[in-house]
Order: structure tokens, then sequence, then C-alpha cells
């Protein structure tokens, strides 16, 4: 029967990799440095972080390989529905990098509404999180069309006249 | 208290920031899912523009209430608001299915309300006498201290103390990205033009509590929790009050616990209850079925933390937990500088921070016994409604702090590590800790190297120092003590002296 690795190992493997990469970076940017005085160098503290990184990274990796040691007798449980809260995850990632997408990309024109002396401003921001709100929440099983249509105008609307109105917070 | 303090207490608009943060604080510490740490870290980006003594108002109340409000839920759902509020469930959700959920949070709002005054009370009067002792730190004993902090908190938050380090190394690795604090090189940037004035504190903070809280929740959906029923009972206060003594042990624990850096409400609260239940021998309902002394001896203890551990952050500028890591930040962001000098150059800011203590104490009291039996609807707003708006204020925390969308790309990215690490059992406490001390440790590492070496005996000019020698010894205890194959010697010389 094939053996899995114990994540412990995987971790400590992606750290030994963090802390080489830190280490060659101190050491070259020293290294190309006019300053060759390690009491004064800025790629000291770099340095030791960089060692005490990778002896961490050999202490997990140590407590990975003893684990699965002990494991190595006992049956283990499959995890259950561990792919599917990771798809959650993922798909709530990439509805929030459209968000941000959107606000970074977009540049819709700008509208001022002027109610009992006060001007509320409109632009991407507000479009583009009634929209980002509607999606998260129907993505998260929302199904009340009530819920989905106020819910995100009011928060919107809530958001930019706090923010932007009155705590003079930009917004992007 | 000096003559500014008492004017904050006298100033209407203060006292109202400390109210307005307070309301928010109990939102915020009942609703589950909703942190005070993300609370502050969203509020740095708020408060940015404003006065002092206005955004310092603000956190005090979100912090004193906030704190004391995941009792709340704690009590009515068995879903702490808080995870200083863990141990609170042991006691108070018991109470509540037998009826008697008013009378646990009427105790839980009167201790709390002691425990936080306790804990402030012991900042005004311990404040003067460590900062005192500080002026004598060499930049070595600095370098030390924050280590001897990251290497405790490292241990007591998490159960693999290899991790915990870890999680240190990551923040210092993120804390010297951008321009090094002495000769201005640049360091870790990669040529990436908005990394070169550093990463800043606002969008980590909010990613790392804000966004990844977000995540979380999303990773692990389940069903929401049914709200028990509260009917007001009249209670009287004298019997609820029949442990105040023990209620002082406990904010004295508490309060010790919070000014140790990292270890903060949840392990001072569990120390507390572990007090209570060796020192009441005979409590009228066991432990752990619905016992006042558990719910007393948990709030008591995790509301003192709140005075303990603003005394490291404003005497030596090493923050106790990770809301006063973000205190800090808000600070640097004032142009205030914690430390052995703070009382002196700027005591307005300490004693506003006292006053807002207090008056938030008072607060806590008001709506501990008020509103919190009437919030039972609110602290269930529905987690796929709560969520897309937390993520919108988790946006415009991150892009407030520069206006700048590169942060709010920074936000997600730490957000998503910060998801990770919890995922994988790495606490993000000790990385806060690191991000935050990380220049202030490289700084007075390099001083020192650079003034020993010109020294004649390099090694004594360094660790020469009393307080040097005494923190190097403790760092080295910590760190000996918290590793597998070093843990049975230091186990043998603690218990020669034991013995002695």
């Amino acid at each position: 029967m094939k053996r899995k690795i114990h994540s412990l190992i995987v971790e400590g493997i992606l750290f030994c990799g963090s802390g080489l990469a830190l280490l060659s970076y101190s050491l070259t940017s020293y290294a190309n440095a006019f300053n060759k005085n390690w009491g004064q160098s800025p790629y000291l503290f770099p340095l030791i972080v960089s060692l005490a990184m990778l002896g961490l990274s050999v202490w997990i990796i140590g407590e990975g390989i003893l684990a699965m040691k002990k494991e190595s007798g006992e049956a283990v449980a499959p995890q259950k529905g561990s792919s599917k809260q990771t798809l959650w995850v993922v798909t709530a990632l990439v509805l929030c990098l459209v968000y941000y997408g959107a606000l970074a990309v977009l540049k819709l024109p700008r509208i001022t509404v002027g109610i009992l002396g006060f001007s509320f401003l409109f632009s991407t921001f507000e479009i583009v999180t009634v929209l980002f709100l509607v999606a998260m929440m129907a993505f998260l099983g929302v199904r009340k069309w009530t819920v989905l249509v106020f819910v995100p105008l009011g928060t919107t609307l809530f958001l930019s006249i706090a923010f932007r109105t009155l705590l003079h917070v930009l917004l992007p | 208290m000096s003559e500014m303090g008492m004017l904050s207490v006298l100033d209407g608009r203060f006292v109202l920031m400390v109210l307005l943060g307070s309301v928010a604080g109990l939102f915020v510490g009942a609703i589950p899912g909703l942190s005070v740490s993300m609370a502050t870290a969203l509020l740095i980006s708020i408060t940015y523009t404003w006065e002092h003594s206005d955004a310092l108002a603000m956190i005090m109340g979100v912090y004193v209430v906030g704190v004391f409000s995941g009792a709340v839920s704690a009590i009515l759902i068995n879903i702490p608001g808080a995870p200083s509020s863990v141990v609170t469930t042991l006691d108070g959700y018991p109470m509540a299915k037998k009826g008697q959920a008013y009378k646990a949070l009427y105790t839980a709002t009167i201790y709390s309300f002691m425990g936080s005054l306790f804990g402030l009370v012991a900042l005004g009067l311990l404040a003067t006498p460590v900062s005192r002792v500080a002026l004598k730190f060499t930049k070595m004993d600095y370098f030390l201290l924050a280590l001897f902090g990251l290497a405790t908190v490292g241990s007591v938050s998490t159960k693999n103390y290899a991790k915990g380090l870890i999680s240190v190394m990551l923040g210092l690795v993120i804390s010297m990205i951008g321009l090094d604090p002495l000769m201005g090189t640049k360091r870790l940037t990669f040529g990436i033009q908005n990394l070169t004035g550093g990463i800043n504190t606002v969008p980590a903070l909010v990613g790392f509590f804000g966004f990844a809280e977000v995540l979380t929740v999303i990773y692990n959906r389940k069903q929401e929790q049914n709200v028990l029923t509260m009917e007001k009972s009249n209670i009287s206060l004298r019997e609820v009050l029949k442990h105040w003594k023990l209620s002082l042990y406990m904010s004295t624990i508490g309060m010790l616990v919070g000014a140790l850096p990292g270890a903060g409400g949840p392990v001072a609260s569990f120390i507390a209850y572990n007090e209570a239940k060796r020192l009441v021998k005979q409590p009228q309902v066991p432990f752990g079925e619905g016992a006042v002394e558990g719910i007393m001896a948990s709030e008591s203890s995790n509301n003192a933390c709140i005075g303990g551990a603003l005394i490291p952050m404003l005497t030596l500028a090493v923050p106790g937990d990770a809301v006063t890591a973000i205190i800090l930040s808000v600070f640097y962001v004032h142009g205030l500088q914690p430390g052995p000098m703070f009382l002196t150059k700027s005591p307005d800011a300490f004693y506003a921070i006292l006053a807002a203590g207090f008056i938030a104490c008072f607060a806590l009291l008001a709506l501990g016994l008020l509103v919190a039996p009437r919030i039972c609807r609110v602290i269930t707003i529905p987690k796929n409604i709560m969520i897309p708006v937390v993520t919108c204020l988790c946006v415009i925390g991150a892009f407030a702090c520069n206006n700048r969308l590169f942060d709010v790309g920074l936000m997600f990215a730490f957000g998503l590590i910060g998801f990770l690490m919890r995922r994988f059992d790495y606490p993000v406490a000790p990385l806060i800790l690191a991000m935050v001390l990380g220049k202030m440790m490289d700084s007075n590492f390099r001083q020192a190297v650079s003034l020993a070496s010109s020294a004649d005996h390099p090694f004594l000019f360094t660790f020469g120092h009393w307080t040097t020698a005494l923190l190097l010894l403790c760092t080295l205890a910590v760190i000996l003590g918290n590793i597998p194959w070093t843990r049975p010697y230091v186990e043998k010389i603690r218990g020669i002296f034991r013995r002695r």
C-alpha cells in the first residue's frame, strides 16, 4: 500500500525552500553591496532569520517523520468533504479577485445626487459592490430575491454614505 | 490622572467616541465570526485622519467592550464571540439551558467590569515604575525583550512550538520588506515600486484577521445555532458579588498573563478557571454544569488582561496580544512613539487611553445590563449575509490607509496566507507581533553589534548589564524549555532550584 507523506514534511520542505531562498538572497545581496561589514549590513538580519527558518524547517520535517512512524500501524480515516470545502474557498477567492479586478479596471462615470443639502457620490465602487454582494450571497446560498436585492443595495448605500460622505474616507 | 486626562473625561466628543466604540465592540464581540482584532484593524483605516485622542477613544471602547461581549454569544448560543470567552461557554451555556441565561449574563457583566477596572488601575499604577526600569535598557535589551516576547508568544499560542516560531519568522520576513531602518537600503522589494515603503500594517492586519476569517467561515460553513430565550429575572447584586475577593485574585492572574507578550485572554481565562476549580471546593453547581464561579473566573481574568497587555505595549513598545499590536500600529500611524519615554513625552495620549478605558468600563456595565440581553437576534445574523458585507469592509479598510488598490491586493494575499495558516495550525498572533516588532529588533540588534565591535570586550560589553543578562537567561529558558530535546534538561535544572 502506498504511504501518504505527512503534511508536516511537506510544510517543512516548503519552509526549508523559503529559508534557502532568503539565505541566498542575503548572501548575494551582501556580496554585491558596497558595505562589507556584516555588523552594519542590512542583510545581517535576513541572514539570521533565514538560518533560523532552516533550523525550524528541519525540526518540522523531523516531527513529520516521527509522526509518520507513529501512524504507520494505525488506520487513518479519510477526511470527508475537504475537497468540497476547498472548492468553496477557491470560488470565494475567484469572486473576490473579479471584484478586485473590476475595481481596478472599470472607470464608470461619477454621479452626484443631492438630497436635503447632502451630496452623495456614486461611482465604480458602488456599482461593482452591489454586483459583488449579490454574487457572493447567491454563492453562499441566499435564495430569497428580496434579500438578494435589498441587502446589497442597502449595504452599499450605507457604506457609501458612512465612509465617503460622513467619514470622508476615500473609496476605490 | 493628569489635567489632560481629566479634560478628556469631561470632553463630550471624547466620551461620545468611547461610547460609539463600545456599542460597536458589543456587536463585534458578540457576533461569532467578527473579532475585536478585525474591528480594531478596520478602525485604523477609518481613524487614520482623526485626532489621535478620538482614534484612541473609539479603539479603547471597541477593545474593552468587545472582550466582554464575546460572553454574550458564549452564553446564548454556545459559540464564543471571542477566543477569550471560550471558557465562559463551559458554565455559561449550561446555565442558559437551565433557564438562567440572564443570571449568567449578569454575572459575566459584573465581573467583566471588575476585571477591566482592575487591569486599568494596574496599568495606571505600574506604567511609571516599568518605564523607569525601561529607561536603563540598552539596545541589546530591546532586541532581547522583543525576542523574549516572540519566543513566549510562539510557545503559548500553539501546541507545536516549531509552528509558532515559523509564524514568528514569517512575520519578521514581512517586516524586512522595504527600506532598511538604518541605512535606507531596499530589501526584498524585487523591483516592485509599491513595496519600497514597506508593507503597511493596515492591509496586513485586515487581511490576516478580517479576510482570513471570511475564508475560514466559508470553509467551515455550518448550520446556524439555536438561540436560547432569555427571561429577565430578579437577581440580587449581593449574591452575585459574593465572589468579589476571588475575582480580585482572578483579575491579578489575568493582568499578569496579559502583560506577558502573546499570552492574552484565552490563556488567562484557562489558568483562572483551573485556579477557581482548585480553590472553590464546594460550588453550588459543579464546574462545567453551570457554576457561577466558572463565569466569574473566566470573565474577571480575560478583561483584566486588557490593562495588563497595555503595560508592556505603552512602556516598552512590546505588545501583549494581537489587539495591542494593532493599537501599537495606531500609535505609529498617529506619530506617537510608545516606549520608556512615552509617559514623559506623550502624557496626554497615555491619560487619554486610561480615561477611555475607564469610560468604556462603565459603558460595558450599562450595555451589558441593558442592551446585551436584547441582542439575541442580532448575534445570529446569517453568515451568508454577514460574510459578503465583511469582505467589502475589508476592501474599504485596506484601500483607505494609502488610497491605492495595491494594498487591497496585498490584503487578499495576506488573507489567503492567514487562512492557510489557520488551516494548518500555524498561529497568526506571533506573525503579527513579529511584523510589528521586526524593524525595532533589526535596528537595535545591528546597533548593538556595531557598538560591541568597537569595544575591548565585545561579549561583556553586550551582555554585561544585569538587565541584558536577565533577559538573555529568560529568553533562553523559554526557548530551551519548549524544544523537545532540551526540555528534560531544563526541567532537571528547575527541579534543582525547587528542591533548594
